[in-house]
């Protein structure tokens, strides 16, 4: 069974994102760059099966510069059995649709039969790569599940997702594309011998003849409004007071209640 | 070229893909509808909304706002139950032929992913979780990226333009003055889905979704533990709100993810956040910078929290809690939404 897990590196989520006033473009030198949170609970369920079913390999995927090496290097260490990063120096501003493009282009002459990525990157909170690889690879996508069931012999897969107002479980055929949210497993961390392995492991970057068309155009960044304190009320108030002063200014000024 | 001047011909439109849920129509459909109603003014064009299902005729009754021109109803007995695949589908194959220019829907859990799926076979633009339409002469939108530490203004190069907008931003549309035509549209074409329903659960839930919802009230470590929990339970039903809890919380398996608020969670907009013991990281602050009006009740009068609250109170939440509680509960509670 070939199982690929697509991944991508993100802003450490503590991180404080700066504008270069200049140039209005993020201050990259000062980011930690980590695994997005979600794609770890991808890569852990991809481990998982390897290590609960016979012949499985595991391989991960990333478009990005040379620092995604650093994150792929990080799936090895975590039980992947190799990692290819996709890159042309050309390449620029790319929109989930045409990372989408990119990865199904790499996999759709391989042998697969699941592909698992985060339910959204933590960068961008677009949520879009692996519906999209769903539709150009022509197979059944589930999103955001916090379950997973295989049954290999049938060649079937059961996912749970949290639904509105309650839950739901689907089964569809191999193969497919699920995109992980939080709860679906705990994500180890590296072993020893998994660091070990890791950094003996070459990552080769790809680069294909491809010329991205963006749906989606960044035409400026901002900073937020900065929001303000507002008012403070110290312990030696007592809450009573405090409270109906701040009941009647809700219902007054800002007629919430 | 040839193609630009075909689309010319057609009559520009708006199209909202509508939501129901037990029976009603939700609040964010609402919100689509008034922000459809400034684009279409703007663009001088139909306003029309589609809905998906079984029976439809009862529930359009209950879309009383906003000047929508159409109502279309897609009626099958395969559109009973979302699907990703047959939703698209049956949308993609009504719309193609009206070429829309704008397809609005909300920033949902449904609307979230049925977007990908519409996007790419009407092969338009997706903007996800919009915050603010801009309408210049050039019209763009602003959604955010890193959980809302940076806006990024956005254009798209497609047509359609698929919108999900975040909940709780948008106003409200007014009542509308005109009655609207509504059109039955019988399926008559398969649709397929290889995914099948094994189980689903609805639970006739007497809150909101934490990200739908007008009122979150949320808890943190502060809390102390799980059975805590329904201080904020009994409080947050009081407002009509959802219980929100940070990731602290949820890590330590108090609440499940879905009430998580932050970078990690859920990123929400609600008129009143409150937040009762919760220090306030980063990654936190980020999914409620958007919040109308923020109330922290926290013991350490250094936490962060404070500095993006509009009211905090230096306090034992197991104190502030109660009284806040008894005082609606006898002042009556009741959320003015509007």
């Amino acid at each position: 069974m070939n199982i690929y897990v697509c991944v991508k590196q993100v802003p450490d989520t503590e991180a404080h994102i700066r504008l270069n006033k200049q140039t209005g473009k993020l201050v990259e030198e000062e980011v930690n760059y980590i695994m997005n949170p979600y794609d770890e609970f991808a890569l852990e369920e991809a481990v998982r099966i390897k290590e609960n079913f016979p012949d499985v390999k595991v391989t991960v995927l990333s478009v990005g510069p040379p620092r995604v090496e650093k994150t792929l290097r990080d799936a090895l260490a975590r039980g992947a059995d190799e990692a290819f990063r996709l890159w042309q120096n050309y390449w620029d501003a790319l929109d989930p649709w045409t990372t989408a493009q990119i990865l199904s282009n790499y996999i759709k002459d391989k042998e697969f039969d699941l592909i698992l990525c985060g339910k959204k990157a933590t960068d961008d909170d677009a949520g879009e790569v692996g519906s999209y690889l769903g539709v150009l690879l022509n197979i059944p996508v589930a999103t955001r599940i916090t379950k997973l069931l295989l049954d290999l012999e049938n060649q079937k897969i059961q996912t749970t997702k949290e639904i509105e107002g309650g839950e739901e479980t689907v089964e569809f055929p191999l193969p497919a594309v699920v995109t992980a949210e939080k709860g679906l497993n705990e994500p180890r961390y590296p072993s020893v011998k998994g660091l070990m392995k890791a950094k003996r492991t070459s990552i080769p970057c790809i680069s294909p003849d491809f010329k991205p068309e963006p749906r989606v155009k960044i035409i400026n960044l901002l900073h937020p409004p900065s929001k303000t304190q507002g008012k403070i009320f110290s312990q030696d108030e007592p809450p009573e007071k405090v409270v109906k002063i701040i009941v009647q200014e809700l219902r007054e000024q800002w007629k919430i209640l | 070229m040839e193609n630009t001047v075909k689309k010319e011909v057609k009559e520009m439109s708006i199209w909202i893909i509508g939501e129901k849920r037990n029976g009603n129509i939700p609040r964010v459909v609402d919100e689509c509808i008034g922000a459809g109603e400034r684009l279409a003014s703007k663009l001088n064009c139909n306003l029309n909304l589609i809905l998906l299902g079984e029976n439809l005729l009862s529930i359009s009754e209950k879309l009383t706002k906003g000047n929508l021109t159409k109502v279309y109803l897609l009626e099958s007995k395969e559109l009973a139950k979302f699907s990703i695949e047959k939703y698209s589908e049956a949308l993609a194959q009504f719309m193609r032929p009206l070429a829309p220019k704008y397809i609005i829907l909300g920033a949902t859990y449904t609307g979230r992913d049925l977007s990908p799926a519409l996007a790419s076979r009407l092969e338009g633009s997706l903007i996800n979780d919009v915050l603010e339409i801009k309408m210049q002469e050039e019209i763009t939108f602003i959604r955010p990226l890193y959980a809302g530490k940076i806006l990024a203004e956005v254009k798209p190069t497609k047509e359609p333009v698929i919108l999900t907008l975040r909940p709780n931003v948008f106003p409200l549309p007014s009542l509308s003055e005109k009655k609207f035509d509504i059109e039955t549209i019988s399926i008559n074409y398969p649709l397929s889905d290889r995914t099948k329903v094994v189980k689903q659960e609805i639970k006739e839930k007497e809150e909101p979704d934490v990200s739908e919802a007008t009122v979150v009230v949320s808890g943190g470590r502060g809390m102390k533990g799980s059975e805590n929990f329904s201080l904020l339970t009994k409080f947050a039903r009081l407002l009509g709100g959802a219980v929100g809890a940070s990731r602290a919380a949820v890590d330590s398996g108090w609440m499940p993810h879905h009430h998580q608020v932050g970078q990690t969670g859920k990123i929400i907009s609600p008129n009143l956040y409150i937040a009762c013991g919760i220090s306030g990281a980063i990654q936190h602050l980020v999914g409620i910078s958007s919040a109308k009006c923020v109330i922290a009740i926290n013991k350490d009068p250094e936490a962060n929290i404070f500095k993006v609250a509009d009211y905090g109170i230096v306090g034992d939440v197991f104190e502030v809690l109660p009284i806040f509680i008894k005082i609606l509960e006898n002042g009556g509670g009741g959320v003015n939404i509007n």
